[in-house]
C-alpha cells in the first residue's frame, strides 16, 4: 500500500495556477517577504518566488496562498 | 478558504508590522493556528488583517520580538453595527430583508426538467403540478426519492431519473428507454380474433395461433376477421370432434390505400411590419406584476416578443421576481395573391408532411399519386398512397370456448 509522500516524509505541496496564483502547503514558515521576493522554508530547502506585486491572500497553518505576477520560482538547497 | 470569508464577516483588525522581525510575527502567528489573510509588504512594513480575539492573545509575543505593531483598521458584521446603530431605519430594512431571503429560500421559484426526447417538457411539468411540486411548494414538502419513484412508475418510457434540489432550484433529468416497453395485454380469456382495420389486400399472413380466414391477395374490408381465435380438434379419421378457444396471434399485414386532399385558396393576408415598435419593463414578483407602458400609445395589431429574466443569487438562489423587456411591433394585414408556383410549393409541403408520418412510422409506401389543380381561386392538390401496413385488432369472439393463453395486439373493447 502506498501511502502519500507528503504525509509520511512531510514534503512541501506546490500548487500553480497560470502565473497568477500558487497555493503552498506543509511549509515551516516565511523566511523573508516583501513584494518582489518571497522565501519559504519547507523540510529540505527552502522555496523561493519571485515576481512583482506578490500579496499573501491567506496565510495559515495548514496551507498559503501567493497572488501576483510571478517570474521565477525555485528551489535553494543550504 | 471559506473559513477566511467567515472571519472577515465576524470581527477583524488590520494591522501594520513595522521592524527588523515581522517575519518571526507571521510565523508565531501560524504556529498558534491563528488564520492571517491580506498579507500586503511593503518595503518597510507589512500589513495583515486577523481575527481580534487572535490579534488581543499577541500581546506576549509583541513583547518577544522586535517589532511595532499599530491597528490601522477595524472590520466586520459588529463593527458595521456599531457603525449604524443609529439608523434604525437602514438596519431594520437590512434585517427585515436577511428575513425575507430566509423564508423565501423555504420554496421552490424554478424547476428545471432535462433529458426529455419523446416526452415533452410540458407533460412533466404538468405531472410535478398534478403531484402538488410547483412554484412556491415548500421544500420541506419534497421528497426527492418519492418524486423519481412516482415518476419511473408513471411514465414506462422514463428508465432513469434523478430530482435534485438545490437551493430554490429544483432539477428533473430523465433518460428514457430506447424502446418502448411492450404493453402488457390485460390477460385474456376465451376466445379473440384478429380483425381487419382498414380496408386493404392482403400481402402476407403469418398465423402463429388461431385459424387463418383469409389468404394472401385476398381483399379485406374494415372489420373482417383474418384470423380466428380457434382451432378444430380432430380425431384420426379427420372428423372434428370439437373446437378449442384460443387467444389468436399472427402477423398480417395488406396494402391499404391512404387518399389526400388539401384546398389552399389563392388570397391570403399577408402580415406587413410598419416599422414602428416601443419597448417596455416589467417587474413581476410572485404574482404583483408592474408594467411601465402607461403613456405609450396603443397600437391597432402588435406582435410581442417578450424574454423574461428570474432573479437569482449565487447558489442555485432563485427568488420570484421577474424582469421582463417587452417588445412590441406593430403590423396589419394585406390582401395578397399567391404566384402559381408559390401556391404549389405551398401545397407539395403539405404532401411531404403527410408522407412523412408514414417514414416515421416505417410504413413503406408502394405507390403514390399526387395531382395538383390550380385556378383562379384555389389550388386543390390530391393524392393517394398505397402503403403496406400491419391491419389487426383483437375482438372478443362470443362463442362458448376453452381458455388459452394471451399475446399483445391492439385490443378492442
Amino acid at each position: 500500500m502506498e501511502l502519500p509522500p507528503d504525509l509520511i516524509e512531510g514534503h512541501m505541496i506546490l500548487t500553480a495556477v497560470g502565473r497568477h496564483e500558487i497555493r503552498v502547503e506543509n511549509y515551516r514558515g516565511i523566511l523573508s517577504c516583501d513584494c518582489e521576493q518571497i522565501i519559504l522554508l519547507t523540510r529540505d530547502c527552502r522555496l523561493v518566488i519571485q515576481g512583482k506585486r506578490l500579496f499573501i491572500k491567506y496565510y495559515t497553518a495548514e496551507e498559503m496562498m501567493i497572488t501576483g505576477i510571478f517570474l521565477s520560482i525555485f528551489f535553494e538547497v543550504s | 478558504m471559506s473559513g477566511i470569508g467567515f472571519h472577515k464577516l465576524y470581527h477583524y483588525v488590520k494591522l501594520e508590522i513595522s521592524g527588523k522581525h515581522r517575519e518571526r510575527f507571521l510565523n508565531l502567528c501560524r504556529k498558534r493556528k491563528y488564520p492571517i489573510w491580506d498579507v500586503r509588504m511593503g518595503q518597510e512594513d507589512v500589513s495583515i488583517c486577523m481575527r481580534t480575539c487572535d490579534y488581543r492573545d499577541t500581546f506576549e509575543l509583541q513583547k518577544r520580538i522586535d517589532c511595532q505593531i499599530r491597528v490601522t483598521k477595524e472590520g466586520g458584521i459588529f463593527v458595521f453595527l456599531k457603525k449604524y446603530r443609529k439608523r434604525e431605519c437602514f438596519l431594520l430594512g437590512l434585517t427585515a430583508c436577511l428575513l425575507l431571503l430566509w423564508f423565501v429560500n423555504g420554496f421552490i421559484w424554478k424547476i428545471d426538467v432535462a433529458g426529455c426526447e419523446r416526452l415533452s417538457d410540458v407533460q412533466l411539468l404538468n405531472w410535478l403540478e398534478e403531484h402538488k411540486v410547483g412554484l412556491g411548494t415548500k421544500k420541506s414538502m419534497l421528497s426527492c426519492q418519492g418524486i423519481e419513484e412516482e415518476l419511473r412508475e408513471s411514465f414506462d418510457e422514463i428508465a432513469w431519473t434523478s430530482v435534485k434540489l438545490e437551493g430554490t432550484k429544483l432539477t428533473v433529468e430523465i433518460k428514457e428507454r430506447l424502446e418502448l416497453p411492450q404493453t402488457n395485454a390485460p390477460d385474456l380469456t376465451g376466445s379473440y380474433d384478429l380483425v381487419a382495420t382498414e380496408n386493404g389486400v392482403i400481402s402476407s399472413i403469418y398465423t402463429r395461433c388461431g385459424t387463418a380466414q383469409v389468404l394472401a391477395g385476398d381483399s379485406v374490408s374494415k372489420g373482417a376477421v383474418l384470423i380466428r381465435g380457434s382451432f378444430d380438434l380432430v380425431d384420426d379419421s379427420g372428423t372434428v370432434t370439437s373446437s378449442c378457444a384460443v387467444v389468436a396471434d399472427g402477423d398480417v399485414k395488406a396494402k391499404v390505400l391512404h387518399d389526400y386532399e388539401i384546398s389552399i385558396p389563392m388570397t391570403y393576408q399577408d402580415k406587413i411590419y410598419t416599422g414602428r415598435t416601443y419597448r417596455t419593463i416589467s417587474v413581476q414578483i410572485g404574482s404583483l406584476r408592474l408594467h411601465t407602458d402607461f403613456f405609450h400609445k396603443k397600437y391597432k395589431a402588435t406582435e410581442t416578443i417578450c424574454a423574461t429574466r428570474q432573479l437569482k443569487l449565487p447558489n442555485s438562489f432563485y427568488l420570484p421576481v421577474y424582469f421582463s423587456e417587452t417588445l412590441q411591433k406593430e403590423y396589419y394585414y394585406k390582401k395578397k395573391t399567391y404566384a402559381k408556383s408559390q401556391v404549389e410549393a405551398l401545397a407539395n409541403e403539405n404532401w411531404d408532411r403527410f408522407l412523412q408520418k408514414f417514414v416515421q412510422k416505417g410504413i413503406p409506401i408502394i405507390v403514390k399519386n399526387v395531382k395538383i389543380v390550380t385556378d383562379e381561386k384555389v389550388c386543390t392538390l390530391t393524392g393517394c398512397v398505397e402503403a403496406e401496413e400491419s391491419i389487426t385488432k383483437y375482438k372478443k369472439n362470443h362463442d362458448p370456448v376453452i381458455q388459452a393463453e394471451s399475446t399483445n395486439h391492439e385490443i378492442e373493447n
